[in-house]
């Protein structure tokens, strides 16, 4: 395996919406507007982590992988062409597993680091969480170079009966670079997934969820963003809840600055069977300058009567009252900004380890404050 | 004046911007001929600038795709889309035809006997023509025009040929330009400045030529300052052999003024209605859409308001019951295109026995419309586990000085309820629809009085699945 490398033109749009709509809007999916090339090449960096609980089962991939039960019957990921990309050619991922019953509550990190060396990362990732175990896991993109990278990860979790598991993932990416992100979240009865998603960098940052939730089970997404500059944000969620009072809560905070745009698409996918199953999307956007572009297309798909489903999403400046208030405190306001973000921003930062929360904190800072840099 | 005469040019530039207008025309026993559109056109008498736009819409039609998304129409055959825009002889039908269940629906809702015919477009025509003349001389008396198309194309002839299909062009989709092809019959009505009309002017009342309410095209304007509401169809189910409705409406919403559009819409249930309605709203103007869809196999309604005025307004109101095998495909667009302009919408959806109601929308913030306003709210039933509810709406915002808020819900009648009404004496069947009822109810409550109650008939009979 070592040495080679495979060349790949994007072709693909990518996050099509389950259902379409208006031709004329163009938000039926997105599309690049300059040719992506990929070059795979081996990613020669450490990412996992060298002290673990020894009962996990953890080794990086490439490596042996068995996935029968653990592939989704349904398309998913930002692109088919990506998923299939990355399933057989992964230069990084992990395989985890946690045995049945076992409780790990330290936090496992897991953190790429890529660089002009390491340019271009498709990992594979599969997180096994057999019945009633619990595992808390955080994946981390960084760069420590300036020179502009690519990435597209490809995570699947499954849940067993009971389990918990909570994937927390921090994108950090330089500038130009390009982040894609799938994922496939299976939840089985009385199982529950947690997706902390925390967008921060890179030029394009298309991401994509799928989960289906069986009876009993509960998957959340909880999710934030900043957008400022050029960035291009395009995130894609689809919750399928198949099983009788499956639960699913998806909240997305986020907030645009300078010419940065986003689409938000979320989608509550109700099938038949599904009954007394509770669905809720939210998605808060605050508009920092009269240069972005917001747009969003929450779905909500139902095949069932006994169900509740709701989905809300506002847009709008920071409250003009707010900022006054805390500008009368002394602040100036780009600090005053600053604080009602991250205000906006307490729930999903809320979730984070604490470490971690202070660093992200200070990155929100930063971001607003100095844009033209 | 000189804006005018552009505006004139931007027209006929279509007619030229056609590479080969007519090179379909070989297409001569299957599809839709220039020959037909000819024969369409000399039958009405047209001037020569209305045939030419027919001709270029026939061509445009030809150019253009189905559209990839929304519900499944390859039922409907585009390819030998002239079966429906001209039935050949033998297609003719009589009372006897007509389907039991829409003659049983005409007793249920109390449909006076004398328009049974009429609506089944079997009878002569209907008897209105005295009602329609006298609403015409009343409000002619204050400068209202109130006419069928096909006679303003003569008397209003610089006014249509300056708004007709400027608002939805051609271009706009495939249905759009078959429509330009093939239209006929429809209202024409012209409100002057300043004017209130006081009784709401109903479209069922009026004369139509013969195949309108298929390819019917509306056109209102009002002036500034005026105000008008306007009533369209009815709540009875009107049956058609030919099978397709296209038709478009294009309101022109001046400064100041406000227009109210209603609309009861209950097509038999072997329809496919895929019908255009837009308004351009002006400065200070409002329009105000009040929709109700009950009828057709499927239908694709999405009215949109362009408010390119500051401070102009929309309120758009819908209702759609989507019963077994129907494919209700509704909802609404509005596109902020000047500051301070607001928007709401407030959808209720209900779908039983197997059918799919379905949500489609858009609001749209252009970068200029700064300190506008929307609020949407759609609200969805579902009675059963056969059928289907979904929501699609877009959001696109490009500016930030916005206030947007958006809620959507589907929900189920809960047992509770239904329990409650019970244990005071009211059976179960009665219980839902009480139920049904007051989910409505803040549409119903915005229709004249005889349309509420018609509405709430509906809906009874709806439950009781004594249609389709």
């Amino acid at each position: 395996m070592r040495g080679y490398t495979v060349e790949k033109t994007m072709t693909e749009a990518l996050n099509t919406l389950p259902r379409l709509s208006f031709r004329w809007l163009g938000l039926n999916h997105f599309s690049f507007q300059d040719e992506i090339q990929i070059a795979i090449k081996p990613y020669t960096e450490r990412y996992l982590p060298t002290d673990f609980d020894s009962s996990l089962i953890l080794h990086a991939i490439p490596g042996s992988l068995d996935q029968k039960g653990i592939l989704p019957r349904e398309a998913f990921g930002v692109s088919k062409e990506l998923v299939e990309l990355t399933k057989e050619n992964p230069n990084g991922g992990f395989y985890l597993e946690v045995p049945q019953g076992k409780r790990i509550l330290e936090p496992l990190y897991v953190q790429y680091r890529l660089s002009d060396e390491n340019d271009t990362l498709l990992d594979q990732s599969i997180i096994v969480a057999q019945e009633k175990s619990e595992i808390t896991v955080v994946v981390e993109y960084l760069t420590t170079s300036k020179s502009p990278v690519f990435h597209h990860g490809l995570t699947k979790i499954v849940a067993a009966d009971g389990a918990k598991v909570n994937l927390i993932k921090l994108q950090r990416l330089g500038a130009n670079s390009v982040h894609l992100d799938s994922h496939y979240v299976n939840v089985g009865p009385y199982g529950s997934v947690r997706y902390v998603q925390v967008e921060l960098g890179s030029k394009y940052a298309i991401t994509n969820y799928l989960g289906r939730v069986a009876e009993n089970g509960t998957a959340n997404v909880d999710a934030m963003y900043l957008g400022n500059q050029e960035q291009v944000l395009d995130l894609s969620y689809h919750m399928i809840h198949d099983g009788y009072r499956s639960e699913s809560d998806i909240l997305v905070r986020g907030a645009l600055k300078d010419k940065a745009r986003k689409v938000f698409r979320g989608t509550l996918d109700f099938k038949r069977g599904a009954r007394l199953a509770n669905g809720n999307e939210e998605e808060h956007v605050l508009l920092l300058d009269p240069t972005v572009k917001s747009d969003a297309i929450p779905l909500l798909l139902s095949e069932e009567d006994d169900v509740q489903g709701g989905h809300a999403a506002s847009a709008g400046k920071a409250d003009p009252e707010l900022l006054f208030y805390l500008m009368s405190r002394g602040l100036n306001e780009e600090e005053a900004t600053t604080e009602v973000v991250k205000a906006s921003f307490q729930p999903v930062l809320d979730l984070l380890p604490a470490g971690l929360r202070k660093d992200i904190e200070n990155e929100l800072g930063r971001k607003l404050v100095y844009t033209h840099a | 004046m000189s804006q005018k005469k552009t505006y004139v040019a931007d027209i006929e530039r279509e007619l030229y911007d056609q590479k080969n207008p007519f090179t379909y025309s070989y297409k001569a026993e299957q599809g839709l001929t220039e020959e037909i559109i000819r024969e369409i056109s000399a039958q009405k008498n047209e001037p020569q600038w209305m045939l030419d736009f027919r001709l270029a819409s026939l061509a445009t039609y030809h150019q253009l795709d189905l559209p990839p998304w929304g519900p499944d129409i390859t039922e409907l055959d585009v390819d030998n889309i002239v079966t429906y825009v001209k039935p050949t002889v033998d297609r003719k039908y009589t009372w006897d035809d007509i389907p039991a269940d829409i003659k049983q629906t005409f007793d249920l809702l109390g449909i006076p006997k004398a328009e049974h015919e009429f609506l089944a477009g079997v009878g002569a025509q209907y008897d209105s023509e005295v009602v329609y003349h006298s609403i015409q001389e009343s409000v002619a008396k204050e400068g209202v025009v109130y006419l069928d198309m096909e006679t303003a194309v003569h008397e209003y002839e610089d006014l249509v040929r300056e708004h007709f299909m400027s608002l939805v062009p051609p271009r706009d989709h495939k249905f759009a330009a078959l429509h330009g092809a093939v239209w006929s019959g429809g209202s024409f009505v012209y409100v002057p400045a300043g004017v209130n009309v006081e009784i709401p002017l109903q479209s069922y009342f009026r004369s139509n030529a013969p195949g309108a309410g298929q390819f019917e095209h509306t056109l209102i304007i009002v002036e500034p300052g005026s105000y008008l509401h306007f009533i369209e169809g009815c709540s009875a189910p009107r049956y058609s052999v030919n099978n397709l409705h296209a038709g478009c409406v294009e309101l022109f919403v001046r400064e100041g003024s406000t227009l109210r559009y209603s609309t009861i819409e209950n097509w038999s249930r072997n329809m496919f209605n895929l019908n255009t309605k837009r308004a351009l709203v002006d400065k200070d103007a409002s329009i105000e859409w009040v929709s109700g869809s009950f009828g057709s196999k499927v239908s694709m309604l999405y009215p949109m308001s362009i408010l390119r005025g500051e401070r102009a307004r929309s309120e758009f109101i819908g209702v759609t019951f989507a019963g077994g095998g129907q494919v209700l495909d509704t909802g609404a667009k509005v596109v902020h295109a000047a500051p301070y302009t607001s928007s709401t919408i407030n959808t209720k959806s209900i779908s039983k026995g197997g059918g799919t109601a379905i949500y489609r929308g858009l609001v749209k913030i252009n970068k200029n419309a700064h300190h506008s306003k929307s609020t949407v709210t759609c609200e969805s039933l579902i009675l059963d586990n056969e059928s289907v509810s979904d929501t699609i709406p877009v959001m696109q915002i490009d500016t930030d000085e916005v206030d947007l808020g958006h809620e959507a819900k589907i929900g189920r009648i809960s047992d509770e309820a239904i329990f409650y009404l019970m244990s005071r004496g009211i059976d179960e069947e009665e219980a839902k629809a009480m139920i049904v009822r007051g989910f409505v109810e803040p549409i119903s409550k915005e229709l004249p009085l005889e349309y509420a109650v018609e509405m709430n008939n509906l809906v009874k009979l709806e439950l009781e699945g004594t249609i389709g």
